[in-house]
């Protein structure tokens, strides 16, 4: 918002003066407070009269109460009666916090600069102390010194019309004490203009124009120098702190041997609309970056070619920029940079038959973009150039920053025409719009135009971001793989436009929008609604921040955003804690492992194993296997047992179970068969020569088959033979196998036989058995002796069995 | 009561000499101006004396900051500038009772004649006339350290002072006004006024062309320049010295 306000007062609009060369002052500790200096007289006559001239010992100052609405006249400069102007240059400053107000002004009695001050604005001033020299440039601040505030006073002037000098005061409110410091180490002349930019670190920066020679001539070049002092300009010696690299001098050369009339001609110039021009210069500091320094200045030979350069350094003056921005035919530059590092530049510039009075305002320092506002346009021939001083607008105006905003004045014609004033105007004269007329105090009497201070203010509007999420950012319950989009609004609560740069996330699990091309702009009220996704990449609490980077000077802002990714979780299940009870070998068991998800996503198994080969884990074809939250998955496990006894084995599933691999344990048992012998093995006594069989049944009592291997005499015996062995034979649980003993009695001394049975019966693999038999040698036998058999055994005499076969005899192989 | 020759030391320094009465006590007519029990609005009946250019003062409202408590009544204010804003504030030099008028009157015309009588003894030729165009005596460049002299022709209509049958003279003086010379004004072309008129300072003599020297005269203060309306009054001063 731009408010450009015509601060001659209501009772004032007799006026016809040329109130020209305005500057302006806004009291930091108060903005509602502003003080405006000018050529005005304490007549409304002024330049108008048949004799200009003060009418008492007191030039006014403009001031306002009210932030600039409303001026009034405070008659506190110190002139003197019948002078032709009120005062020669002045400029007024607020010190700073404390309130004072502090002046620099020609005394009308020639060269001698008096530095005032008052309490307030309404005071008359008091005189400081005095200075000889040329324009003085007053810049002030309240600095803070071990808790003791002391007002900081940097007069800039051309001493004794040749030297650019700062004049320092270190307690301006309390001691008249004062050090000169002249700036130029190069050459003895300086041009008029001497400014100064102050830090609140302490750091001061000064430009001035330095003669480009040892001798004043008019073919004369200039360079425009910049010094510096680190500590208020208070060192010893100041100003010392930048030095050209290209000589090794102090002060840096921004710009060398450039051409620079000394005000042209010294006299209302028709062809640069009726104004003269020359070393126009202004420079300005950020108030958050003391190494960001602003600097304008002009060069020109002619009105046809004089231009005003803007240019800056990112170093603290040691380095500056190219142009830019170049103005030509212009004049009166000022700078200021306000507390968003926002940069202003004002000008008075002729653009055909009328003065423009420009604002630019950039807020990326003019590198690339500025916005422009137009505050007049007004004709450079209206009113008629008084020529009694030798300007008509004035050789300088003022741009100050306080906070975001923006304060100036300039002076320009008066003539009320809403269309010179495109940015609109308020005057406090009397005006009638209708006719374009000025007024008297009467109302009535019309009034010629003439040249006015004009006040302007431009408010910076800020934009402010509010935010606006549900559930306070918290995204509730994704799984991995899923995402949820919550809205996020963005509101600009301020009065300028947003301007947003850049959204980020600090979070890989939550992903802002993608942006084609920024910035984006959200008007003063309005919002934009953003999806924030919340796409987790891992289990468990999520959280980070949305961060919006834009234009609202308390950027960037955060939001607070969260969410959770359950994990899936593993439960197994296995009847009778996974003992799969007895199982012969050769033999499986089947039992179900139940994998249940017990957790708010999907797990996913990725293998299972098994720590043994008995315990068979079922074949998956392809990995991995998916279970639904809630859900259960049956998986078989196969118990083969390969050898009797108890069998173990661990069940191992890996999946995406944040807690890792889950194991069970298995277990089996793998019963052996179990022998057992039934029947007799004693056959007593045995009638010679005859056979007897005795048969005994080899039984499986155990639970799993019995793997009988061999039976067989331990040694051979023709005495002994096995007429019906069906062994090696697997005995089926509960099974028996006869074999058939034969024991031929054909032995003169008995002797004990064993029967071995081997098996795999682990508790008995070998069992013997005595096989007790002995033959009985009847008195045949005795009789016949080892014939006995061939003429005995024809006779049924084997009670106990049978006669034996001859051909019997000749076997002597045995089984075993 | 200030003695007559306070009185016209009053009557010089203050820009503002009014009659009025006192018609509200501890107020102002503009929010600019701290208020306490000596401020008061005055509505004023007649002008003596304001700043020029300033008209319709006559039956407006004042606000003045007395120098001590004044009851309500008609007084005659001398006054300085204070300040003007929706309203205008004075402060009081010194206040008569308003009955005593005259000696205000009085006082301003004797404190005018005081101090144009030095400005018309010590003048080569006083004349009311026109100024003509401007000729700058010195180029662009060369104004630079120097006063910019330049030359305008005066077209002589009436002369109060010196030879009555001149018809023009070369005036030499600064333009625009310079701070060299801060008490001559700037020669103004169309300027139809009384001149009171030195000679030339050496410094000037020295730019001007050798033919136009001699009769070059010199505007060396404001006061030497006077409104055609002074004619009568200034006449009656010449008289006056003379006699």
């Amino acid at each position: 918002m731009l408010k450009i306000v015509n601060i001659i007062p209501k009772n004032w609009s007799d006026e016809e003066n040329q109130d020209c060369e305005p500057n302006l002052s806004v009291n930091p500790a108060n903005p509602n407070e502003v003080i405006v200096t000018a050529f005005t007289f304490d007549n409304p006559a002024g330049t108008s009269a048949v004799s200009p001239a003060m009418a008492g010992n007191w030039a006014p100052i403009f001031s306002s109460v009210d932030g600039g609405d409303t001026w009034a006249l405070q008659f506190v400069l110190p002139s003197a009666a019948g002078d032709q102007l009120p005062t020669w240059d002045v400029t007024c400053r607020y010190g700073g916090t404390s309130g004072e107000v502090y002046s620099g002004l020609i005394s009308p009695g020639g060269f001698t600069i008096l530095i005032n001050r008052a309490p307030n604005a309404i005071t008359q001033q008091t005189t400081m102390t005095t200075v000889t020299g040329d324009q003085p440039f007053l810049e002030a601040t309240t600095a803070v010194i071990g808790g003791v505030s002391q007002d900081r006073l940097y007069v800039g002037y051309n001493a004794n019309s040749n030297r650019s000098t700062v004049n320092v005061f270190l307690d301006a409110a309390t001691s008249a004490a004062t050090t000169a410091n002249p700036l130029d180490v190069r050459f003895p002349f300086d041009m008029p203009p001497t400014r100064t930019a102050i830090h609140s670190s302490g750091t001061i920066y000064s430009a001035f124009y330095s003669y480009n020679g040892a001798v004043r001539s008019p073919g004369d070049l200039r360079d425009v120098v910049v010094v510096k002092d680190l500590n208020w300009g208070g060192s010893t010696p100041a100003f010392q702190n930048l030095v050209d690299t290209g000589d090794g001098k102090v002060g840096v050369r921004i710009a060398t041997s450039i051409s620079n009339p000394w005000y042209n001609s010294n006299f209302e110039d028709p062809s640069f609309g009726n104004d003269r021009y020359g070393p126009e210069l202004a420079i300005a500091v950020d108030p958050n970056d003391v190494q960001r320094v602003y600097i304008v200045y002009a060069t020109g030979t002619s009105a046809s070619d004089e231009a005003l350069h803007l240019r800056w350094s990112s170093d603290g003056g040691h380095t500056w920029s190219g142009d830019l921005r170049t103005i030509p035919t212009a004049k009166n530059p000022s700078i200021a940079i306000n507390a968003l590092g926002m940069v202003g530049f004002a000008y008075q510039q002729v653009v055909g038959a009328n003065w423009m009075t420009v604002l630019e305002v950039s807020d990326d320092g003019f590198i690339s973009s500025f916005s422009s506002h137009i505050l007049e346009s007004t004709p450079t021939n209206a009113p008629t150039p008084a020529s009694v001083m030798a300007t008509y607008l004035g050789d300088y105006i003022k741009l100050q920053a306080i906070g975001f905003d923006f304060y100036g004045i300039f002076s320009a014609s008066n003539a009320p025409a809403k269309a010179n004033f495109p940015s609109g105007v308020t005057y406090q004269r009397n005006v009638d719009w209708a006719t374009q007329t000025l007024l008297g105090n009467n109302g009535v009497t019309p009034v010629a135009v003439s040249i006015d201070p004009f006040f302007f203010k431009l408010t910076i509007e800020v934009p402010v971001v509010a935010t606006a999420i549900a559930n306070r950012g918290f995204f509730g319950d994704v799984c991995l793989g899923s995402f949820v989009d919550e809205m996020l609004t963005i509101n600009n609560s301020g009065s300028g436009v947003l301007k947003i740069s850049k959204i980020a996330s600090t979070s890989v699990d939550f992903e802002v929008p993608s942006v084609i091309s920024y910035p984006l702009k959200v008007g003063a009220g309005d919002s934009i609604d953003l999806m924030i996704r919340f796409k987790p990449t891992g289990h468990g609490f999520k959280s980070g921040k949305i961060e919006i980077f834009s234009n609202d000077p308390t950027s960037p802002h955060s939001i607070d955003v969260s969410g959770e990714c359950p994990a899936p979780r593993l439960s197994m299940i296995m009847a009778n804690r996974g003992n799969f009870g007895n199982c012969c070998v050769g033999s499986f068991v089947d039992e179900y492992l139940i994998l249940n998800n017990s957790g708010k996503c999907t797990l996913t198994v990725s293998r299972i194993s098994s720590s043994a080969g008995e315990f068979i884990v079922p074949e998956v074809l392809s990995y991995p296997i998916t279970v639904g939250p809630g859900d259960s998955l049956p998986v078989p496990i196969r118990f083969e047992p390969v050898s009797f006894g108890s069998k173990s084995a661990t069940i191992t599933v890996s999946s995406d179970d944040p807690s890792g691999p889950a194991s069970i344990n298995v277990s089996g048992d793998a019963p052996p068969g179990k022998l057992a012998v039934g029947g007799s093995t004693t056959f007593g006594g045995v009638n010679a020569c005859c056979c007897a069989d005795r048969t005994i049944s080899i039984c499986n009592v155990g639970e799993c088959a019995l793997h009988v291997t061999s039976v067989h005499f331990k040694r051979k015996s023709r005495h002994w033979r096995l007429i019906h062995n069906p062994f090696p034979a697997k005995l089926r649980p509960g099974s028996c196998l006869p074999v058939v003993i034969q024991y031929r009695a054909t032995e003169k001394c008995s002797r004990s036989c064993e029967l071995v049975i081997e098996s795999d019966d682990p508790s008995t693999p070998v069992k013997i058995l005595d096989v007790l038999a002995y033959t009985v040698w009847d008195y045949c036998c005795k009789e016949h002796g080892e014939e006995c058999c061939d003429k005995c055994h024809k006779e049924s005499r084997c009670q106990q069995g049978y006669p034996c076969c001859c051909e019997d005899d000749e076997d002597e192989e045995h089984e075993g | 009561m200030p003695s007559l020759d306070e009185l016209v030391t009053i009557a010089e320094a203050a820009a503002f000499i009014f009659s009025g009465s006192i018609t509200r006590t501890g107020t102002s007519t503009l929010s600019a101006v701290p208020v306490d029990a000596n401020t008061v609005v005055v509505s004023v009946d007649e002008v003596i004396k304001v700043p020029a250019g300033l008209r319709n003062f006559a039956g407006s409202e004042v606000t003045v900051q007395l120098r001590h408590p004044l009851p309500a009544g008609h007084y005659v204010f001398f006054a300085e500038p204070m300040a003007v804003g929706e309203g205008i504030a004075v402060r009081e030099l010194a206040h008569l009772e308003g009955r005593e008028r005259a000696d205000a009157v009085a006082a301003v015309e004797r404190a005018y004649a005081a101090r144009m009588a030095p400005r018309l003894q010590a003048a080569v030729l006083v004349a009311l006339g026109t100024e003509g165009e401007i000729r700058p005596l010195l180029p662009p460049a060369e104004r630079r350290g120097q006063v910019p002299w330049a030359l305008a022709r005066f077209e002589i209509e009436r002369v109060l002072k010196g030879n009555g049958r001149l018809r023009h003279v070369t005036l030499v003086g600064p333009v625009p006004a310079s701070k060299r010379l801060p008490r001559a004004p700037a020669l103004r072309a169309g300027l139809h006024a009384i001149l009171i008129l030195q000679r030339p300072p050496e410094e000037a003599i020295e730019h001007i062309p050798e033919d136009e020297r001699k009769g070059a005269l010199f505007i060396a203060e404001t006061v030497d320049i006077q409104p055609s309306e002074r004619f009568e009054a200034l006449a009656q001063i010449i008289a006056t010295e003379n006699e």
